[in-house]
């Protein structure tokens, strides 16, 4: 009460007068609503970071022209990537406006016993409208029609094999790691039991059991390297689960699935795309691999791999036959690669300021 | 005092709880007994590991997996929709059930990390409604807008704030978040674990008066997890102490704050600072050891006291704190200037400090008012401490918020001019 007795007497009659609802806040109308953060997601925060990324811009780029071409090129030359024509085989690339500058006009250098000498196969059979942009194979098939095609069946056996991977990687490891106890002692005996015998043996004797094909390849690649995808899910999902929003959800009635999949995951979409990502060209090698050592793709389907094997008996007599594929599959590879490296740096939190 | 008779919400009866680790067993919960009315405020504090996240978890059926429940019993008593009461035991209830029936929809909890207990990756519309869409507890998209908006303007923040994510909220808007995930359910009681020790001061208040309005308005009882006991004051009714798994004194707050029993609340409130710096001053914050205090709470019984105030004590130690005396206490600094020996409290009776070699003392009565003259009004209550030698071996001791009596009549002790003792 010391502050009304410090009043002057005069005053006291008005303050005593007063009432709380003589007392208003001035110049405060309603809520003040910030504009600045508006609506500005997550996912918009990712795109800006990728997109200020050039490499892995121009990864993606590349990684769209070869998937196109892989969709449109075989149809593009009018032959088929299996008929054979016995009489055109062995020609080096030719392509129509480039061939007036003197590159690419069906020339190739032949070594002989007495020197190396030009010759140009077109010429010597007289095909003067015929031309293979990439050159003809030892059968007489068109490289070009080929390479897209090998890389058309390439590029399915990695993505299919890889979101399969992820597909089950990803629950293996999110079930293993939520439940934990005994449950995740099971489920990661089974993952180091599977993890212990080689690939290559597993991916031998299955290949020799069944027969081999398009399924077969994606069996092979799937069963073992899901259990990367896995080993990162579960991590993350341990990492996670003991967070309180996890706890909360709980407390609110939520159930094992909708935390699993619904809380946790959206969480680590980021690092399962990433890795993904990079399963891809791991794929794409390991599908090569495996063309290259002949348990891959059967004739007269190919693969980048079945291709490169195939260049790879007359590379020194046509050494333009090997050059096709190998170029696709390395910007296959690199290009994923700096595309998941890309969006890794996208995704990751510490580079984000909270 | 307090009307026993009023509904109960939460009835925790003799809860036992221990925790399998590669270190042997780790008992964390012994016996703890609470009682939670409806529409009101308990608040529990404790030490950190005393237990006190594990006995709500308990309740929330979301332990650890490696935890036992060894005895005890959890009784939660609700309405259905007719108006029927019903009472269940939470820890024999299946989880799935205490999921479908029990979690969000009735009792519902809020997190002590404002940031750690939002999903970072949805929107605070989205987890705001989480519970609804548990539960389903809306018929069309529309309702469940409207809901949120509705929560979203209670707890003090603007529909809008629905579409973003909650880091771009601060401390004090993300914890309003976290209260009106809990609110929006509507339940009858809401288990608030430490949930503004992460904030700072003025946000805190934030939030504590916003818990208060909304209880007014919804009758919600809160459980109030804490160890801030300047905060507990201000929004408990109840206060539980619980100390290495034990429930050491429960009582209503008054009960607590004015006569502290037991050694372990005393060296709490002792704890607490006070914005009065001559009082701050002398404040002695009372050390409490539970190994060396003598004091063994596995022989003790809940003892009642007055009202509501149990303690956990053995007959004999109860028998051994100051004697009751109706009318006033001691609750507030005595400076004592010199070595004491013998001396008076300016205001009502009498005191004679008899002093040991060590420099701590006792403050007797002096006889006829202030109790009986055979025991001392607070054992060890000038503990030595110097506070400020002053020339000529002046000693400056201080004694506070211990629950010394003042003699009939006497009044509150609660400034330092009040209660002068003079040393001889
Ligand atoms: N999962 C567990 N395994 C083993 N011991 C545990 C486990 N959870 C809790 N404890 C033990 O139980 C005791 C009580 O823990 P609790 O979390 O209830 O403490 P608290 O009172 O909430 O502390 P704080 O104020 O720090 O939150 C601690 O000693 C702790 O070590
Ligand atoms: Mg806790």
């Amino acid at each position: 009460m010391s502050h009304i007795e410090s009043i002057p007497a005069g005053s006291q009659a008005r303050i005593a007068d007063l009432r709380p609802e003589d007392f208003q806040l001035r110049g405060v109308s309603g809520q003040h609503l910030d504009s600045n953060f508006a609506s500005q997601g997550y996912w918009h925060d990712v795109l800006h970071r990728f997109l200020s990324n050039k490499g892995a811009v121009v990864a993606l780029i590349l990684i769209v022209l070869i998937v196109a071409m892989a969709l449109a090129g075989p149809g593009m030359s009018g032959r088929d990537y299996s008929s054979q024509t016995l009489s055109e085989k062995n020609l080096a690339p030719r392509i129509p406006v480039l061939e007036d500058l003197g590159i690419f006009n069906g020339d190739e250098a032949m070594t002989t016993t007495t020197g190396t000498r030009v010759v140009n196969g077109y010429e010597d059979k007289e095909l003067t409208d015929t031309y293979y942009w990439f050159g003809s194979d030892t059968l007489g098939r068109d490289i070009w029609t080929r390479v897209w095609e090998g890389a058309r069946v390439s590029l399915g056996i990695a993505i299919v094999s890889a979101a399969i991977n992820m597909t089950l990687g990803m629950c293996y490891g999110l079930i293993s790691g939520y439940f934990g106890g005994w449950v995740d002692t099971i489920m990661q005996r089974i993952v180091e039991i599977n993890n212990g015998i080689p690939r290559l043996v597993v991916v031998t004797l299955l290949l020799l059991v069944v027969k081999p094909g398009f399924t077969t390849i994606v069996l092979a690649l799937v069963i073992t390297e899901w259990i990367n995808m896995s080993r990162i899910a579960r991590a993350e999902m341990l990492k996670l689960k003991e967070q309180e929003f996890v706890l909360a959800s709980r407390t609110l009635g939520a159930g094992s699935f909708s935390i699993i999949f619904k809380e946790v995951l959206p969480n680590i979409i980021g690092q399962i795309i990433t890795q993904l990502m990079f399963s891809i060209p791991t794929a794409i090698f390991t599908e090569a691999f495996l063309s290259f050592v002949g348990l891959g793709i059967p004739v007269p389907q190919c693969s980048l791999g079945s291709l490169i094997n195939e260049a790879f008996n007359s590379f020194t007599t046509h050494p333009y036959q090997i050059v096709p594929p190998i170029v696709v599959m390395s910007l296959l590879m690199l290009c994923f690669n700096m595309l998941a490296d890309g969006l890794r740096e996208a995704f990751d939190p510490k580079l984000k300021e909270m | 005092m307090e009307n026993t008779n009023r509904e109960h919400v939460l009835s925790i009866r003799d809860l036992s709880i221990t925790f399998k680790t590669g270190a042997g067993p780790v008992n964390a919960i012994r016996g703890v007994n609470i009682d939670l009315y409806k529409g009101e405020t308990l608040a529990v504090v404790g030490e950190s590991g005393s237990g006190k996240s594990v006995t709500f978890k308990a309740a929330m059926g979301i332990l650890a997996s490696n935890s036992i429940v060894n005895s005890g019993s959890i009784t939660y008593t609700y309405h259905h929709n007719d108006g029927t009461p019903a009472t269940v035991d939470l820890l024999k209830m299946k989880t799935k059930d205490i999921r479908r029936h029990i979690n969000g929809k009735r009792i519902a909890m809020i997190f002590q990390d404002p940031m750690a207990c939002l999903n970072p990756r949805k929107k605070v519309g989205e987890i705001i409604a989480q519970g609804l869409d548990i539960h389903h507890l809306y018929k069309n998209r529309a309702e469940r807008q409207q809901k949120v908006a509705d929560i979203l303007r209670k707890v003090g923040l603007a529909p809008e704030h629905a579409d973003r994510y909650p880091h771009q909220f601060s401390g004090g808007q993300r914890q309003r978040v976290g209260i009106a995930r809990a609110l929006i359910m509507d339940p009858k009681l809401i288990i608030a674990d430490e949930c503004i020790s992460a904030l700072d001061v003025s946000i805190q208040a934030q939030v504590v008066n916003l818990m208060k309005d909304l209880q007014d308005e919804t009758g919600t009882a809160y459980l109030f997890i804490a160890h801030d006991l300047s905060m507990v004051k201000y929004i408990s009714d109840r206060i539980g102490v619980l100390h290495l798994g034990h429930l050491v004194e429960t009582g209503t707050t008054e009960e607590i704050f004015n006569n502290p029993v037991h050694p372990y609340t005393q060296s709490l409130l002792s704890a607490i600072p006070q914005p009065a710096p001559r009082t701050e001053r002398g404040r002695l914050a009372k050390t409490y050891d539970y190994k060396q205090a003598g004091v063994d709470y596995h022989v003790g019984k809940r003892q009642h006291l007055e009202g509501t105030h149990y303690v956990l004590a053995t007959d004999e130690e109860l028998a051994q704190r100051p004697s009751a005396l109706p009318g006033g206490r001691l609750y507030g600094t005595l400076v004592l200037y010199g070595r004491p020996k013998r001396g008076t409290i300016c205001t009502g009776g009498t005191f004679h400090v008899q002093s040991s070699d060590s420099g701590g003392g006792r403050l007797w009565p002096d006889g006829g008012r202030g109790g009986t003259a055979d025991r001392p009004v607070r054992d060890h209550c000038l503990s030595g401490r110097r506070v400020q030698r002053q020339p000529g071996h002046r000693q400056m001791c201080g004694l506070r918020g211990l629950p010394g009596r003042v003699p009939a009549g006497g009044g509150c002790l609660r400034q330092q001019q009040d209660a002068s003792l003079l040393g001889g």
